[in-house]
């Protein structure tokens, strides 16, 4: 008779260095999303051009890059974008802060759960439009309008994914932590923290997508500044490439904080998903 | 020297239509000084309960229970079925979080990482250990606590027999190295008989059939006769409780 002794099941396979694969791993995915960013971009550009040689009342990419440049030198683009911001700050601020409250409260208590679980999934149903027009009519031209409709914009969505995050912390390790006598405010630091992260990140990326649309379109009914307001002042101009200049500014700010702020946060946080 | 005294405990749930059940139906046991104690029951004797009762994460509905180290509360460990570590910590940082990260700490969490055998592990994220190495994480966690009373709940009954058989031995070992007073359940006879100086058997509806002293020499491995011997005699007394019943 033969007997083969088979050791205990093993750490599962990793390479000699873990540490340089990891990091080897990371730089080829980093790399490949920049492959793919890239492509997507030269892509759109390229259908523009071809749309601009072709279409009907199409500017060029020249056309629109110039007019921005335009705007750059009649003091238009930064004092409005710093204008569009200030309010986006603000309302978007305002709406995370309230909007992780309640979210606690929706994901802790069954109560506020039943009491706002509908209210906020007719607010995720609301287009950012309603919110615009409702607060231009409310509050009419100035600045509490587009604070307003960020803050309101955004709010559902801050809810929704914190009181999700909230139900998913795992209550087998806060009664590890509780037997082991623990502290709450470390339970607090080290298990629902981290348990809220991945949610919380989703939370600001939604509410940033949202809060940004919305603030677009009260600027372009309730204002006489900003980003929107710009937006709409080259439409009723009839001047397209005006229109497109800004309309990259909006897409570029969506890119942009996604890309260069929300990612490396999200890839932070959840780095052990990924280990 | 710690001690575990219980009197008297009775422990009731209550369903949504207010009807109560008892699952814990007046239990009385002492445990005092470095002794190894299993408790062994069929499923919904109450086993579990009473590890939680004890532990302090459930409460009691009535009598009393009190853990106590000379003249101060017993300093408490748990193991649970599950490891259940933090997954976004790697092994070593898992054993700073229960110690408090109070003085000393690496040095403690090192030494019964060494123990269990995963020493080189300490920088790894959970998810990327196996079942039963996450499980002796576990173990090392309780022991790097340095507690005076070790609770453990089925901790090898996830694993295969032949990794539960290794982590039998490496907790016999671990424990005659750091003698602890330990409570110890388990469905698995064999694994009650190799390990505990007592074993208490507990009857469906919460209360104790038995007490059965073990008094075999030790290390003791399952393929024993004696150990074998002993498990037949109280499966068979296992048996009689149920056709009792």
């Amino acid at each position: 008779m033969t007997a083969t002794l088979a050791p205990e099941a093993g750490p599962r396979p990793v390479p000699k260095d873990p540490a340089g694969s990891v990091w080897s791993r990371r730089g080829r995915s980093a790399s490949y999303s920049a492959a793919a960013l890239v492509a997507a971009l030269l892509s759109m550009l390229a259908v523009w051009q071809l749309a601009s040689v072709f279409g009907h009342r199409v500017p060029s990419i020249g056309e629109t890059i110039g007019r921005l440049v335009d705007e750059e030198a009649g003091g238009h683009l930064w004092t409005n974008l710093a204008l569009s911001m200030n309010r986006f700050v603000l309302g978007l601020v305002v709406a995370l802060v309230v909007g992780a409250v309640l979210g606690v409260l929706m994901g802790l208590s069954r109560v506020a759960d039943h009491a706002l679980s509908d209210l906020t999934m007719a607010g995720l149903a609301a287009p950012a439009v309603i919110w615009a027009l409702l607060t231009t009519m409310w509050f009419g031209f100035g600045w509490l309008t587009p604070v307003v409709t960020v803050f309101l914009a955004a709010l559902p969505f801050v809810m929704v994914n914190i009181a999700k995050a909230v139900r998913a912390v795992p209550a087998d390790l806060v009664l590890m932590a509780r037997s082991f006598g623990v502290s709450r405010t470390q339970v607090l630091r080290h298990i629902v923290a981290p348990a809220v992260a991945g949610s919380t990140v989703a939370a600001v990326r939604f509410g940033i997508m949202s809060a940004w649309n919305g603030l677009l379109l009260a600027e372009w009914f309730g204002s006489t500044s900003g980003v929107g307001w710009r937006s709409r002042y080259w439409y009723d101009a009839n001047q397209l490439d005006g229109f497109l200049a800004w309309v990259l500014v909006f897409i570029v700010f969506l890119v942009l904080a996604d890309q260069v702020l929300l990612g490396p946060v999200e890839r932070f946080v959840t780095r052990w998903r990924t280990a | 020297m710690a001690s575990i005294d219980i009197n008297g405990l009775v422990k009731n749930y209550h369903d949504r239509q207010g009807n109560q059940t008892r699952v814990l139906d007046g239990i009385d046991l002492n445990i005092s000084g470095d002794t190894f104690v299993s408790i062994v029951g069929p499923s919904g004797s109450g086993k579990t309960t009473l590890l939680n009762i004890v532990s302090g994460i459930e409460t009691l509905s009535g009598g009393s229970v009190s853990l106590r180290a000379g003249d101060r509360d017993a300093k408490v460990g748990y193991v649970f079925q599950d490891p259940r570590l933090l997954p976004w910590r790697t092994v070593m940082q898992n054993l700073g979080f229960v110690q408090h990260e109070r003085a000393g700490w690496e040095e403690r969490a090192r030494h019964y990482l060494d123990l269990v055998g995963l020493g080189h592990l300490g920088d790894r994220f959970p998810a990327q250990l196996s079942g039963g190495q996450q499980q002796r994480i576990g173990i090392a966690r309780a022991f790097a606590v340095e507690p005076d009373v070790l609770l453990m709940d089925e901790p090898f009954s996830h694993l295969d027999a032949m990794t539960s058989r290794t982590m039998r031995e490496h907790l016999e070992r671990i424990w005659l190295e750091s003698r602890r007073t330990v409570m110890f359940v388990t469905h698995d006879v064999t694994e009650a008989v190799q390990l505990s100086d007592r074993i208490i058997v507990l009857a469906p509806g919460g209360r104790i059939h038995e007490t059965i002293e073990v008094e075999l020499p030790r290390p003791r491995r399952s393929s024993d006769p004696a150990v074998a011997v002993l498990q037949a005699e109280i499966l068979a007394r296992f048996e009689a409780m149920e056709a009792a019943a």
